[in-house]
């Protein structure tokens, strides 16, 4: 690419070169694949609802909530992809309790997030800002994990999961560009 | 083009080109590398882009897959 990073004019992630990746060997199952994801789309749900609780913007906190609410449409269709691949008759309770997991979409946590954005409870560009940076983090996550993996069918989980970030990321990019205007 | 290009079978794109091939991809279909040092590469990488610095490059060209083509920067 011309220029190189400096002539890039889309989101850039800050992720450390093994950030998260110790989630995965690399020689996962789907199943186990499926699990892992399920586990990062819960606690990134646990996070956005309670930033959506914690905020004093109403645009921002209906954007952390529609956030939260895709979280919850993923972990659906995660479920299902299980349930599919494995036939076994597992309960989702049980599912749940094994991936269980504080580690979010871009393989930080919640604290850490938050302890790199202490601003953002009362500023709305700061709060969206912090959702950008957490999805573009997430986006790389998925990206370079699916890399990694060798299991074609497990690795389009995370292909799949990397498509719906950049959906996300537009959406924010529209709400922020539209406080942006207004501020 | 110039003529070392042609022979090479490598096309430069400007950031812009580089965006929308990169939207219009398929997630999978394409190989994203960072050949920069990896000090570089956490001030800022474009999202799932693989490290790979150029002084590695020739040890590890049997990671990256000949099958699919390679957006490097």
């Amino acid at each position: 690419m011309k220029g190189g990073i400096d002539a890039w004019n889309g989101l850039v992630s800050r992720a450390e070169v093994d950030q998260g990746m110790f989630l995965i060997e690399g020689d996962e199952r789907p199943e186990e694949v499926i699990a892992l994801a399920y586990g990062l789309e819960a606690a990134t749900y646990r996070f956005y609802q309670d930033l959506a609780e914690r905020g004093s913007d109403r645009d921002v906190t209906d954007a952390f909530r529609r956030l939260a609410q895709d979280e919850i449409r993923h972990q659906e269709s995660l479920w299902e992809k299980y349930r599919t691949i494995t036939g076994d008759g597992k309960t989702r309770e049980a599912f749940e309790a094994e991936t269980v997991t504080k580690t979010l979409e871009n393989g930080k946590t919640a604290d850490q997030i938050l302890a790199e954005y202490p601003e953002w409870i009362d500023h709305p560009r700061e709060a969206l800002e912090l959702a950008m940076s957490l999805e573009t983090d997430s986006l790389d996550l998925y990206l370079r994990v699916a890399q990694k993996i060798r299991h074609k069918e497990a690795a389009s989980v995370f292909h799949d999961l990397a498509g719906e970030e950049k959906v996300h990321l537009k959406g924010l990019g529209q709400v922020l560009r539209q406080k942006l205007r207004s501020l | 083009m110039k003529f070392a290009e042609f022979l090479s079978r490598v096309k430069t794109m400007d950031a812009d080109e580089a965006r929308r091939w990169l939207d219009e991809k398929p997630e999978g279909s394409y190989t994203l590398l960072d050949v920069r040092e990896p000090e570089e590469y956490e001030e800022g990488h474009i999202p799932g882009a693989v490290l790979m610095p150029l002084s590695e490059l020739p040890d590890r060209l049997s990671e990256i897959d000949p099958q699919k083509p390679v957006l490097t920067y």
